[in-house]
């Protein structure tokens, strides 16, 4: 491609490119990069007509510029005509538009024998300028700002609290009332009923919270049946859904490859896991509702849950008026938090469902193992209260190594040592969602009578 | 700092003015661009930076010893130091868990305790792209293709921010003698960047992202879940993802050094449009081949020594290439199945009385169709996360037919569909399109871009896109 021109050339009044006419005046190095100065006279029309519509009598200049451009061309690999190839066409109307502007210019001046010849790109295009290119990135993404502003303040308003995102609330809301007022959200409007995306950028805070303990007005007599043990065959199989944020995606993919494995368990709705997303910031994911629709639409059995990881800071959405939760851990945080697991446990026991609740592993982080304690703590609790309905698993010990601390290895129940954790010191390997899957199961197996089916085909 | 993000979108902003203002003195220019490049590295792990600015020196004095160096065993001494310190940091980083893990299984099968302990090391971002460039450095410098540079500027070579973390691998005579001189600002292709630019972001943003998780994390999964018509879909779409997100982030690349004036090198070419293995490997992460051929193929006697030693040859290369791309025995049988497909393909050339087919259509469909698939079967063992899942993809390939096959929608089908029938367009079509939009007044560009970064984001993932590993 292009090298550079040296920079000891002649001071030469420029070939001007496109746009540059529409450019706000840069500084001079920008615009010519210290080679050469740029003439102030505006040029009316753009593109190659330049060399037409300069005053024909500059024989110098334009022998000075045949030389400037020769040295030009011998370091441009395009082609050599001014025009190229590919665009005879638009050539032929600009040179009829040239002479019937000007009929008394000589249309043949900008292809004089000498050449007045631009630089080209490889494959023959026209150059154009980084001031040029800065500012259509600009506007660009001012433009862009305007068209997605609905997408953007939604963004913003699932920030982490914070200075960053209030600036980015105030700005984002501006831009979108902007957008709204001149209509320009319309066209993402448009895009996203036809993706089927309509409302993906409402903000959503509502939270359902049953307000009575798990009695339901409905009782399904499966779930009300303790402590005689529900029986599922391979004509009545459990139904099973795994939901959660991104730490359920690899236990629960080893959990449906288990269940897979087993005749009377059969995995609904794959593995629901949504990054970033959890119980305080409904705004950002509305698990509320997420549950409760897919306890209606995939009636499961069990539901396997993995909720926390991005729980462990003092902000929900959500809150009741006038409700505050204080600081992380504190009591007014703790209870909220209670309330917000005990509503997700109800809503999936009132529907007949099983809660098995995967809690927080231990992290290579210390101070981060600290809070998913706390987290782990409400929890626990809340699962306790619900004997027989929601199971707790405590993956902090069960991940935790030889001396109690981190450990990305472990070893498995064959005895090899196996890589548990994911490099990023959180999540799990998929060896390590193999032993939360076997662990799963045997609860399962301790809850439900998964066998007897089998002595009964016997 | 991602490129497809707000976050690097301020950073590029900032930097790209300041960049262009610092351009005409180059003195002012190189330290300006390091810092920047420093400032984006940092943002993942700030204690990389010394890893990096290690790797800069370390490769740095090395390279102008064995230029100075007066006898051949000393600028080959010199040279083994070099690569020992590379290949060293790489290993350590990349590699220490897998060979610890590989040997106690080794040791554990003869009865041996092995000494050495695992331990949790984070891998730094894009370390198997520098150290390949500085390997690059030494090596060009060594065998006399390359006068070493300035400290500067081979500090810049190796951590401009635009190929740091992904590629493309830029060979030293491709980006330092651009460093030399100021470039021109009146000469920026910026139809070509924006073009790139926008293509890119909607390829990684948009196709790799709805792809990953309409199907192909689900069947990658749990492969006994699926019918086997989600599955071979799965793979293709896989095949699409892959080619999407990666070629995606280095088409971005390649237009942000075009925005700041730099030329690098193409890194793919419509590599599913391939007729044969060999034609893959011009087409697919084209500078990542051609640093195997140049540092590894060619030094290992290339086709040179007979046709024995060019098979092994070709099997080593791609081994050793199928461990780069991860440290785990899946991905060294990834390089396998295309080292002994190549095998194959020069074995069949080079048998007497070899006619080559007539290029006709139908022997280029016929062609097509058995390199994208043989491709396809080799990405099963490269996404696969152990050899358990891809025989259960395997296998599944034949045992689930009749099944419902929930997972293959419209959408999936149409995003595989846009991501191969892209790779087949007439090269006249983007040709075309940058012309066109070279032509359009400033406004009109920026428009143009306006509407497709608000289709990008609109039909991107919704909420936080998952994790992206750099794990190259």
């Amino acid at each position: 491609m292009a090298t550079n021109d040296p920079p000891d050339l002649p001071k030469l009044p420029p070939i001007r490119e496109s746009a540059e006419n529409v450019l706000p005046r840069l500084p001079r190095d920008m615009q010519g990069g210290g080679w050469e100065v740029v003439a102030n006279t505006p040029v009316k029309e753009p593109t190659a007509d330049a060399a037409a519509e300069e005053p024909p009598a500059e024989p110098q200049q334009q022998q000075r510029r045949g030389r400037r451009d020769r040295r030009d061309q011998s370091a441009a690999t395009g082609p050599s005509a001014e025009e190229s190839v590919a665009e005879p066409q638009s050539r032929r109307r600009r040179e009829q538009r040239v002479a019937a502007e000007r009929p008394s210019r000589n249309p043949t001046a900008e292809v004089a024998p000498d050449g007045r010849r631009r630089p080209r790109t490889d494959d023959g295009r026209r150059f154009s300028s980084a001031g040029n290119g800065l500012v259509v990135a600009l506007l660009a993404l001012l433009f862009g700002a305007l068209l997605t502003a609905p997408g953007m303040h939604k963004t913003s308003f699932n920030k982490q609290p914070g200075t960053g995102r209030d600036i980015a609330l105030a700005v984002t809301g501006g831009v979108a009332g902007v957008s709204s007022a001149l209509q320009l959200d319309r066209p993402r409007h448009l895009v996203q009923s036809v993706a089927g995306r309509s409302r993906a950028d409402e903000i959503d805070v509502a939270i359902v919270i049953p307000t009575e303990p798990t009695k339901s007005p409905t009782p399904k007599p499966d779930s009300q049946k303790p402590p005689v043990k529900t029986k599922f065959t391979p004509t009545k199989k459990l139904r099973l859904w795994v939901a959660g944020d991104s730490l359920v995606i690899t236990p629960g993919y080893s959990i449906v490859r288990a269940a897979g494995a087993s005749p009377v368990i059969d995995s609904v709705g794959g593995v629901d896991g949504h990054v970033a997303t959890g119980l305080t910031r409904p705004d950002v994911f509305n698990w509320f509702e997420e549950i409760r629709a897919q306890m209606k639409g995939l009636r499961p059995h069990v539901v396997v849950l993995n909720f926390g990881a991005n729980d462990d800071h003092g902000y929900m959405t959500g809150l009741d008026e006038g409700t505050t939760i204080g600081e992380f851990g504190g009591p007014d945080w703790v209870k909220e938090y209670r309330r917000r697991a005990a509503s997700v446990m109800d809503t999936i026991n009132r529907a007949g469902g099983i809660v098995v609740w995967i809690g927080l592993p231990i992290t290579r982080s210390e101070t981060q193992t600290q809070r998913f304690d706390q987290i782990n703590a409400v929890v626990q609790r809340v699962a306790k209260a619900r004997p027989g309905k929601a199971i707790f698993i405590d993956t902090y010990t069960m991940f935790a190594g030889d001396t109690g601390g981190f450990t990305e290895y472990l070893q498995n129940a064959k005895g090899d040592t196996v890589k548990v954790r994911a490099g990023d010191g959180v999540h799990f390997d998929t060896a390590g969602g193999d032993i939360i899957a076997r662990e799963v199961l045997k609860q399962l197996n301790r809850t439900f009578d998964l066998t007897s089916w089998r002595r009964a085909s016997n | 700092m991602l490129f497809p993000t707000a976050t690097f979108a301020i950073f590029f902003l900032i930097v790209l003015p300041l960049s262009w203002l610092a351009m005409p003195r180059p003195s002012r220019w190189r330290p300006f661009i390091l810092v920047a490049s420093y400032v984006f590295y940092s943002w993942w792990d700030w204690r990389f930076i010394f890893l990096l600015a290690g790797c800069t020196v370390w490769n740095q004095l090395l390279a102008v010893r064995i230029h100075r160096a007066t006898t051949q065993s000393q600028r080959k001494l010199l040279l083994i130091v070099a690569l020992v310190g590379n290949l060293g940091v790489l290993g350590y980083f990349k590699y220490y868990d897998f060979f610890i893990n590989s040997s106690q299984s080794m040791a554990s099968i003869v009865g041996l305790e092995a000494p050495l302990s695992l331990r949790a090391i984070i891998l730094p971002i894009g370390v198997s792209f520098y150290t390949f460039m500085a390997i690059s450095y030494v090596v060009d410098t060594y065998r006399g293709d390359f006068v070493p540079t300035t400290l500067e500027k081979f500090a810049v070579y190796l951590s401009f921010f635009p190929h740091l973390v992904a590629g493309p691998i830029v060979r030293p005579g491709e980006l330092i003698p651009q460093l030399d001189e100021p470039r021109n600002p009146r000469r920026v292709d910026t139809s070509r960047a924006f073009y790139l630019i926008a293509t890119g972001l909607f390829k990684k943003v948009v196709i790799a992202n709805y792809l990953a998780s309409n199907i192909v994390d689900q069947v990658f999964g749990a492969p006994g879940q699926h019918s086997s018509l989600e599955i071979l879909i799965g793979i293709y779409a896989y095949a699409v993802q892959i080619y999407a997100d990666f070629s995606g982030y280095t088409d971005i690349a390649i237009g942000l050094a075009l925005l700041l004036g730099f030329n690098f090198p193409r890194n793919f070419d419509s590599p599913y449009a391939a007729t044969s293995l060999q034609d893959f490997w011009r087409r697919w992460h084209m500078t990542l081949s051609r640093w195997l051929r140049d540092y590894l193929y060619i030094p290992l006697g290339g086709n040179r020594k007979g046709k024995v030693i060019t098979y092994r040859n070709l099997m080593l290369t791609m081994l050793i290439g199928g461990l780069w791309h991860g440290a785990g025995w899946t991905f060294v049988v990834w390089g396998g199945i295309h080292g002994v497909g190549l095998v194959v393909e020069h074995w069949h050339k080079d048998r007497p009385g070899y006619v080559a087919p007539p290029d006709t259509r139908r022997h280029r469909i016929i062609g097509r169709l058995i390199t994208f698939n043989i491709v396809c079967f080799a990405w099963v063992f490269f996404r696969a996360d152990s050899f358990s899942t891809a025989w259960d993809m395997l296998t599944g390939l034949f045992t689930g037919w009749g099944s419902p096959s929930p997972l293959v929608t419209g959408g999936v089908l149409l995003a595989i569909a846009v991501g191969i029938g892209s790779q087949y367009l007439p090269t006249r079509i983007p040709y075309i399109i940058m012309e066109r939009f070279g032509r359009l007044p400033v406004v009109g560009q920026a428009l143009v871009l306006a509407f497709a970064l608000m289709l990008t984001n609109t039909l991107g993932p919704e909420g936080v896109a998952p994790f992206i590993y750099f794990r190259f």
